[in-house]
């Protein structure tokens, strides 16, 4: 019997697929699951949001609080965004989140991601916390324009540019990690969920016909 | 060479052990999953640890894993253990990770005591300063029940930030605001399952703030190994050992081949 699970199932594995036959070259598989993901997710998150903006709201609501109503008014005010002629309504709701976000993030950056990063690099306890300290340094002079680099200073430079090779070169590995991870997830799916397997002869013979169709069309 | 050649040979390094597992050795454990797992092992009984679900579908197949086993830890050494959700595509995956280790979410027998699910909480930095401030901050869970009711918030002192023992962000964005607004200013410290592209940025915060963390898919693995519940990360090994192995031996022949071309004299002139 199918039930919404299997559906639910299938679909995923479909554009799972769809998604993937990107690798093979753009077509129209691809383009119909990339727009049905963007506004799937568009439309659950409004749901999610609305129900959560709800949820903080109504106790003080239910409170008596009336003058809570007034928070809701700011947020619908942003879909103001979408008539030109209003659009300077919007802009009060931005405000109000951009300015009390950058007030919680200032507040506590500066110490949190500047004078507390100096504290805890100046602390030296063993080998790795010297190769921080000098790696730090050393990549500091590194992006240190004011003076030209001649001498001691080129090699304290060129040493800042291996610490910032490695940096990268970590990143870079990491990046490579976390797409296979991906992959790893997606093919799992795939392989294991019944019956999302069933789609992937599906999926290969498709492809295969996409291919001679392909060459024939640069045959002719 | 056509590019599309090198995503097949990936897809198939990827699928044979996914299909037909290896059994390649994890190989050394990491200092910093290490380093997370002995302080969740320390925490006193009963103490809080708070989850904070900010991955995405993208990078849950990376966070999952890592959260399962969080949470099995937790509850093998009998702590409370509070979620929520920083964006809202991240809230299935909580409701996912509880039933995967108890089976069950808000039906759970000990949810309410042990365990809460404070669902989606909108404004990431806004609503965790929120949340710091005062644990009721959101009224209800994300199931409708009253936090005041609940056993779990009884015996808690101050209810804010410094009651919490640990609190442990999944996701690929940012932790430096969880750093910001919890370790900073509450004193509780931080840990993580993160993507590996985030890895670069919890090691500034590394080990005085953040206490340990697991990177990625590997972190997962090596922490469901110390948790002696191999699951999810741990089958996902073999693959990620062999496509990189794979991916290592295209860079060296890809290089291989940049020199011969520079090295070919060029024709003409």
């Amino acid at each position: 019997m199918v039930t919404v699970e299997t559906l639910t199932i299938l679909a995923g594995g479909a554009m799972t697929i769809a998604l993937f036959s990107y690798l093979w070259r753009e077509n129209l598989a691809f383009r119909i699951a990339e727009h049905a993901y963007i506004g799937a997710a568009a439309g659950y998150g409004v749901l999610i949001s609305a129900e959560a903006a709800w949820r903080l709201l109504e106790p003080f609501l239910k409170a008596g609080l009336w003058y809570w109503y007034v928070t809701a008014v700011i947020g619908l005010l942003y879909l103001f965004f979408f008539l030109p002629k209003y659009f300077w309504l919007y802009r009060y709701p931005t405000g109000l989140v951009l300015g009390s976000g950058i007030g919680v993030l200032l507040a506590r950056a500066l110490k949190t991601q500047f004078l507390e990063q100096i504290r805890v690099t100046t602390i030296v306890t063993d080998v790795n916390s010297v190769l921080v300290a000098v790696g730090v340094i050393c990549s500091l002079f590194y992006f240190y324009a004011t003076m030209e680099h001649r001498g001691a200073f080129r090699y304290v430079s060129r040493i800042g540019i291996c610490f910032l090779m490695a940096a990268f070169g970590v990143s870079f590995g990491a990046t490579v990690m976390a797409r296979i991870s991906l992959l790893i997830g997606r093919l799992k799916f795939l392989y294991f969920t019944d019956p999302a397997y069933y789609l992937i002869p599906v999926a290969i013979a498709l492809l295969i016909i996409g291919i001679v169709l392909d060459r024939r069309k640069k045959e002719q | 060479m056509d590019v599309r050649y090198m995503y097949l040979l990936v897809m198939i390094v990827v699928s044979i052990p996914l299909l037909k597992p290896m059994g390649l050795p994890l190989g050394t454990i990491s200092v910093e999953t290490t380093r997370m797992y002995q302080y969740i092992d320390k925490l006193p009984s009963r103490s809080i640890i708070v989850m904070i679900a900010d991955q995405s579908p993208a990078a849950a197949a990376e966070c999952q894993p890592a959260m399962v086993a969080n949470i099995q830890h937790a509850v093998n050494k009998g702590h409370r253990v509070l979620f929520y959700a920083s964006r809202t595509d991240a809230v299935p995956f909580i409701d996912d990770a509880m039933k995967v280790v108890l089976g069950a979410t808000s039906d759970h027998p000990n949810y309410g005591k042990l365990y809460v699910n404070l669902g989606y909480i909108p404004e990431g930095e806004l609503g965790l300063k929120g949340l710091a401030a005062d644990v009721f901050f959101t009224g209800r869970d994300a199931y409708g029940k009253d936090l005041r009711a609940m056993e779990f918030f009884r015996d808690l002192p101050k209810k804010d930030a410094s009651d919490w023992g640990l609190i442990i962000y999944y996701g690929a964005s940012s932790v430096d605001w969880v750093v910001r607004q919890i370790t900073d200013v509450y004193g509780c410290k931080t840990a993580g399952g993160v993507a590996a592209v985030l890895v670069t940025r919890m090691y500034p915060y590394y080990p005085h703030s953040i206490i340990g963390f697991q990177t990625g898919l590997r972190g997962a693995a090596e922490y469901e190994v110390l948790v002696k519940r191999p699951g999810e990360a741990a089958a996902g090994m073999d693959a990620q050992s062999l496509s990189h192995l794979a991916i290592v031996i295209m860079i060296i022949v890809g290089n291989i081949g940049y020199y011969a071309s520079r090295r070919k004299p060029s024709g003409g002139g």
